[in-house]
């Protein structure tokens, strides 16, 4: 059975790594009892996956994850005994099996949506970057760095009541993450970054993946 | 609340998810319903402490009691410490984030002498008095346990009670004690006069130390003259750990830890704690198999070792191995067992692990040659090991790691000759094999530490090698292990020396430590943080020599600074077994061989050694 779990991640959580988020889960559901497929092999391993890494410091509510199954479950049930076996901070907010031919859930993605708070008044900053037409930034990773225009990678950003919204592309082939859209902004003062939804574009419009595409 | 200063700061240091709690099985209590608040006081890093099967044997025994609690502090990684110094944050408890200052009882386990200035360090980040005799009347009382108190006399001046021995009942009423304390209307003193009265507890306020190196005395009429160490005879029913804290970020053992046994049998001259955790005890198959069931399902943990001094020594090894691999085989937990002695590797067990998990295999001759071996009396030889490396390559393994110390008593160069001869055949059993047998080349691992001379052991009274001794003996290894597929390694003989200095030390080092803490040592287990110059300063401040304390030879009737600590054997004993390694004479394992090393007097009925 393959069950996508949609999993919230705040408060002393956001101090765990990606890996570390990995290794908890997987320790939650041994204790829940729920029977996850392993792989075969010399080093068997439980067949689950993340559809994207959260960065540290980072919280969510919405965090998508992969689970295979030896024997069919129901979800209420996933989810009632998961919850029962969480630490501080994480929180399991619903279960689905997608229906047929839904493709992996880290090829669905194309924006996650977040929401951004300030410990200053960073209204200043902000609008500047929302009138510029390109903002170019360089963008680091493993490879080595490129020049981006981070602009192209902003579906859609509002600012209101001192809370940042914005939807940046999240794509398996390439993601923009929060912290270089802060840098780009030339904001230093973050108080709390928090990611709402993995989405999808559909008809132009994001579409949560968990609540409406699966 | 102190976590709003503490987040900020999260984000600029490594593995902050040491510093936040919230982990999977933690326990918090409303402070308002406690009688007394421990915080338990680990002085290395949350990876090593987390790690530690003490720690959890503890905080649950002292939580268990509804009226107490007992929450977690581990020293901050020096990133981190720099930035609570520099935002006035003390040192906090994982659970509550309360101050350590705020609680009754700080305890401190002492594991390892190189943690003594983290000790000094957690003291100081907490806000709390260095000495014990600077606390004011409603100050926390600074406790410590474990290992190193057999010789308490090193942080005698900082430490207001010492517990000895097993903790698991006595840590719980000694927080009972103080709650009752905090009660009533009775002066500090008299509270610490109370514990020195009691038995396992000792006080050293109430006690004189020499004026040279020498005896501890007691300085009133009512305290007792010799602590005897607290001892758990009922080891099978005295089970506290019915779950175990699961980290978010990955520690140094990172599995379920199942206590199989207490202490050893062996009596290697040089292991103290082979001396000073007997008599040997063991817990059925039936308890220990509940408990990893238990265990197993209340953390999700996808390991289990079974821990003890000397695991393959466990009577029913073979069977409860069998009975945890195959109940949970399916629900894919591994086995490991750790500190293999190398004549009690259980073929058929080996081959068992082997369908579940195949790592190292580590094995510790110890010494190089027989000879030396008989005199620490590692009652191995040759034959036993390399039939036993033998074993554990047919089924399958490639990695063996050998252990092997140098400066041992009366070694010789032939001895440390015979540590590469070992390596030479550990190597040859691998290739005497069929080819089809070794598709992958082996991988030996020799490494070799240094003797430290430890207090109630059979060699307390030796010098340690001294610097130069030790760097030549390296050397001289490092041209004999040229061998393919072995590789050499070494422990940096200047922490050994400190070891040395404070594993004999006597209770003039608290100044030195204190002044170490001044001149910024700390993490001195780590090779990282150590810093031996400092060091050397700190000695010369105080006027005491790293050198005479490291090299000092003792005899047999010089009064020495930890024998008013009795943990059982006695010292008439230690000096037989001193005079047989001298001769290279063995003394068997005591299972079922008595000898009589006076332990049995601390126990009420009979050894329970005797009784395996």
């Amino acid at each position: 059975m393959r069950a996508v779990i949609k999993l919230s991640k705040v408060g002393l959580a956001r101090y765990s790594s990606h890996l570390d988020l990995l290794r908890v889960l997987q320790r939650a559901i041994r204790r829940a009892d729920i029977p996850a497929k392993y792989s075969k092999g010399f080093n068997p391993h439980m067949e689950l996956s993340f559809a994207t890494a959260l960065s540290l410091g980072v919280e969510s509510l919405g965090e998508l994850v992969e689970l295979y199954l030896d024997e069919d479950m129901d979800c209420d049930e996933i989810v009632r005994r998961l919850n029962m076996n969480m630490p501080e901070g994480m929180h399991v907010e619903g279960c689905k099996v997608p229906k047929e031919g839904i493709k992996a859930i880290a090829m669905l993605m194309d924006v996650a949506e977040y929401e951004i708070t300030f410990n200053e008044d960073e209204s200043e900053k902000i609008r500047a970057f929302m009138e510029s037409e390109s903002v170019i930034v360089t963008k680091r990773n493993k490879k080595g760095a490129k020049d981006i225009d981070i602009k192209q990678m902003v579906h859609d950003i509002s600012y209101e009541g001192g809370v940042l919204s914005v939807t940046l592309t999240h794509k398996e082939s390439g993601a923009v993450k929060p912290d270089l859209l802060l840098e780009a902004m030339g904001i230093t003062s973050k108080n709390r970054i928090l990611r709402k939804s993995l989405c999808q574009i559909i008809d132009g419009k994001p579409v949560e993946i968990f609540g409406g595409v699966l | 609340m102190l976590f709003e200063k503490i987040a900020p700061l999260l984000e600029k240091v490594q593995k902050p998810s040491r510093y936040t709690g919230g982990e999977y099985n933690q326990i918090v209590k409303d402070h308002s319903k406690m009688r007394a608040k421990m915080a338990f006081c680990f002085p290395d890093s949350y990876d090593v402490g987390m790690s530690h099967l003490g720690i959890k044997i503890l905080y649950h025994a002292v939580n268990a009691k509804d009226d107490l609690c007992c929450e977690r502090v581990f020293a901050p990684w020096p990133d981190m410490e720099e930035l609570m110094r520099e935002n006035d944050i003390p040192l906090y408890s994982l659970e509550t984030k309360t101050p350590i200052g705020e609680f009754d009882v700080i305890g401190f386990t002492l594991q390892y002498e190189m943690s003594y200035t983290n000790l000094v360090n957690m003291l100081d980040m907490g806000g709390v008095k260095l000495l014990s005799m600077d606390r004011a009347e409603r100050d926390p009382i600074v406790v410590a346990g474990g290992p190193c108190s057999c010789n308490p006399e090193p942080i005698a001046d900082i430490i207001d009670v010492f517990l000895l021995g097993d903790g698991e009942y006595s840590l719980a009423e000694f927080m009972e004690k103080a709650a009752d304390w905090k009660e009533s209307n009775k002066s500090r003193e008299d509270f610490l006069l109370e514990c020195a009265k009691t038995p396992g507890l000792y006080v050293p306020r109430f006690y004189k130390a020499a004026e040279g190196f020498g005896a501890v005395a007691p300085l009133r009429d009512d305290v007792p003259a010799v602590i005897d160490k607290t001892l758990v005879e009922d080891f099978e029913n005295a089970r506290f750990i019915e779950t175990q804290l699961v980290p978010y970020s990955e520690i140094v053992f990172d599995r379920i830890m199942l206590e199989i046994a207490r202490g050893c049998t062996r009596g290697c001259r040089f292991c103290q704690a082979g001396y000073i955790y007997r008599p040997v005890r063991e817990r059925s198959v039936n308890t220990l198999f509940e408990q990893a069931k238990n265990l197993i399902e209340k953390t999700g943990y996808e390991e289990i070792s079974l821990s003890s001094l000397s695991t393959g020594d466990y009577s029913c090894l073979p069977e409860l191995a069998e009975k945890i691999i195959t109940a949970y085989r399916k629900k894919h937990v591994n086995l490991s067992l750790p500190s293999l002695r190398i004549d009690s590797v259980v073929k058929d067990t080996l081959v068992d692990m082997g369908s579940v998990k195949k790592t190292g295999l580590t094995f510790a001759p110890e010494a190089g040659s027989q000879r030396l071996r008989d005199v620490i009396n590692k009652g191995v030889s040759e034959m036993d090991l390399l039939r036993s490396v033998s074993d554990a390559f047919e089924a399958g393994y490639t990695n063996v790691k050998l252990y092997f110390m140098i400066g041992l008593p009366t070694e010789n160069k032939e001895d440390l000759s015979g540590i590469a001869d070992l390596a030479k055949k550990v190597r040859w059993r691998y290739m005497s094999m069929p080819k089809e047998m070794r598709s992958f080349p082996p991988k030996i691992s020799v490494s070799a530490s240094t003797f430290v001379p430890k207090p109630h052991t059979a060699f307390q009274w030796e010098p340690q090698d001294s610097l130069d001794m030790i760097m030549e003996k390296q050397e001289q290894l490092r041209q004999e292990i040229r061998i393919k597929n072995v590789e050499f390694s070494w422990h940096e003989p200047y922490t050994s020396e400190l070891e040395a200095v404070f594993s004999r030390g006597d209770r003039h080092l608290s100044k030195v430590l204190i002044r170490a803490h001044e001149l910024g040592c700390k993490f001195d287990g780590w090779s990282e943080y150590f810093d031996y110059e400092k060091w050397q300063q700190a000695f010369s401040d105080c006027g005491l020599s790293i050198k005479e304390y490291a090299q000092r030879r003792l005899s047999y009737d010089d009064p020495l600074p930890w024998d008013h600590i009795n943990y059982g054997v006695s010292k008439q004993y230690l000096i037989s077994e001193h005079k047989k390694a001298m001769e290279g004479i063995v003394t068997p394992d005591c299972r079922g061989n008595c000898h009589a090393c006076g332990v049995q007097k601390l126990c009420k009925g009979v050894c329970p050694t005797c009784e395996l």
